[in-house]
């Protein structure tokens, strides 16, 4: 099977501070994983390594066989976890950005997805809410026919039933083709969405595998499989 | 293609920045070509040097939320370099920065006591004069961006917050006062910020500096100092080379600090 992501060896420091410990990690295509970890985890680094925010790292990470850098930010698609639209811009003008600015862009779906979120496109990005605003990253993101969507902590600020609307569309747009790299600490809410969960705990993956198989195999609920590891 | 839609982009950002300091200069130089009044002179020059003041101020603020902070990542996601990302940014400042000196060029040719009227138009060859007062501008612009650039890039590399800010303060300072030594080099006295009434304004990076000698030249062409054009041209691309090679290199990392 073809892997979109891997990462063998991989090791980042900030000073004496190691946040990725040898982190081994392979995404084949087709797969919508879950990303798990207590706060420090590492998985905001993980993903900031993976979309080239962060460099300067030991081991090695390839997106589609490339090492992160101009060519990956072409086929990944990143949401961070912190705001990342312009205040001053409309949605029409975010979306047209984006369209500008990412080749892999489809404008229709964009509209599609923000009519069905129910946002007006004419609204600026500073007069919506911070779930409104989740919901328009979201939209763009999804909208590009991506590689990679690498998405940290996408479904924290919303409500739950902007969260179920989140998850349909992120279930309905998906392209086999690619794979979803989720972080989230709302694991009971979102697990329907995974096909294989990562559980990172100080820097290391600390286990990996389908949904189904590691509930079988430790019978109980992926939060509580979680709790047991990370203590 | 994402080059210049990021340019057009940075535009509109700065466009209402820019535009209000182009106001200002428009007025001000036009009020002081037709008022006679002596006693509000002082008002001229401070409008220029608080211009002066402010906007490298505020570039300098913008470049450093951009590539020292990474408040907003949404740039650093687009595919583009680091270095190009930075360069975008910079020719819509070099644009800013000309927009708004131009204005000053009222006072310059259509003032009948201004340099033009009064000292260029006598000189040896006025052309050459033109060709300095515009080029010794120009060249500064770069230098002063390209400096700014190298030292945000070049305190990225350190880990700790108070030595990256150090950093920034000594590549700065270092540059600007070596390059202001040189410009200051065998003048009786200097003044930072003026208009020089006699001679050419020289330009230390961004700093605008009127050294005077104890001698006033007879001939305006005389004051011209290629080699300080030609510093701010060597900045620019010592600077810009560095910075672009800082920028692009693995140890540049937009998050981490």
């Amino acid at each position: 099977m073809e892997n979109v992501l891997e990462c063998s060896n991989l090791t980042k420091r900030y000073g004496k501070k190691v946040a990725l410990d040898n982190l081994n990690l392979t995404l084949p295509k087709g797969r919508i994983v879950g990303l798990l970890g207590p706060n420090g985890a590492g998985k905001t680094t993980l993903m900031k390594l993976i979309v080239s925010l962060l460099r300067d790292y030991k081991g090695s990470i390839t997106v589609c066989g490339r090492q992160p850098g101009l060519d990956t930010k072409r086929i990944v698609s990143y949401l961070p976890d912190r705001e990342f639209l312009y205040p001053w811009m409309t949605i029409e003008e975010c979306i047209s950005f984006f369209r500008n600015s990412f080749e892999d862009f489809q404008l229709d779906m964009a509209y599609a997805m923000i009519e069905e979120l129910s946002l007006n496109p004419a609204e600026k990005v500073k007069n919506l809410s911070k779930g409104m605003q989740e919901r328009v990253s979201i939209s763009l993101v999804f909208a590009r026919k991506a590689k990679l969507y690498v998405l940290d902590e996408p479904l924290a600020a919303v409500d739950p039933s902007t969260r179920d609307k989140i998850m349909r569309i992120i279930l309905d747009h998906f392209d086999p083709e690619s794979s979803i790299l989720l972080s989230t600490h709302l694991i009971h809410d979102v697990e329907s969405l995974f096909t294989d969960i990562a559980i990172v705990n100080e820097g290391r993956v600390q286990l990996y595998g389908g949904i189904g198989e590691l509930q079988k195999d430790y019978g109980m609920p992926i939060e509580e499989i979680f709790k047991q590891l990370v203590g | 293609m994402v080059q210049l839609n990021q340019f057009k982009l940075e535009c509109r950002k700065h466009c209402a920045v820019f535009a209000t300091f182009t106001g200002i200069s428009v007025l001000t130089n036009l009020y002081f070509l037709f008022s006679q009044d002596q006693d509000l002179s002082f008002v001229f020059l401070l409008v220029n040097m608080v211009i002066g003041i402010l906007l490298p101020v505020y570039i300098y603020l913008d470049y450093y939320r951009e590539f020292f902070t990474g408040t907003m990542p949404i740039n650093h996601l687009l595919p583009l370099r680091t270095s190009a990302l930075f360069g975008v940014k910079s020719a819509v400042f070099m644009l800013g920065l000309i927009l708004v000196w131009l204005p000053s060029l009222l006072d310059v040719f259509v003032n009948p006591a201004g340099l033009y009227q009064q000292r260029i138009m006598h000189s040896d060859s006025p052309a050459l004069g033109i060709a300095y007062l515009v080029l010794s501008k120009l060249c500064s612009i770069p230098a002063g961006l390209a400096v700014m650039g190298l030292a945000l890039a070049a305190a990225k590399r350190l880990r700790k917050p108070v030595l990256s800010h150090l950093c920034i303060a000594l590549v700065m300072v270092l540059v600007v006062g070596i390059q202001f030594a040189l410009v200051v080099r065998n003048s009786w006295h200097w003044s930072i910020g003026t208009s020089a009434a006699e001679t050419f304004k020289q330009y230390a990076n961004l700093l605008t500096v009127s050294p005077v000698s104890q001698v006033q030249p007879a001939d305006i062409n005389e004051s011209i100092r290629w080699s300080s054009v030609g510093m701010n041209l060597l900045v620019a691309l010592v600077a810009g080379t560095a910075g672009r090679y800082l920028f692009n290199s693995r140890k540049y990392e937009i998050f981490g600090k």
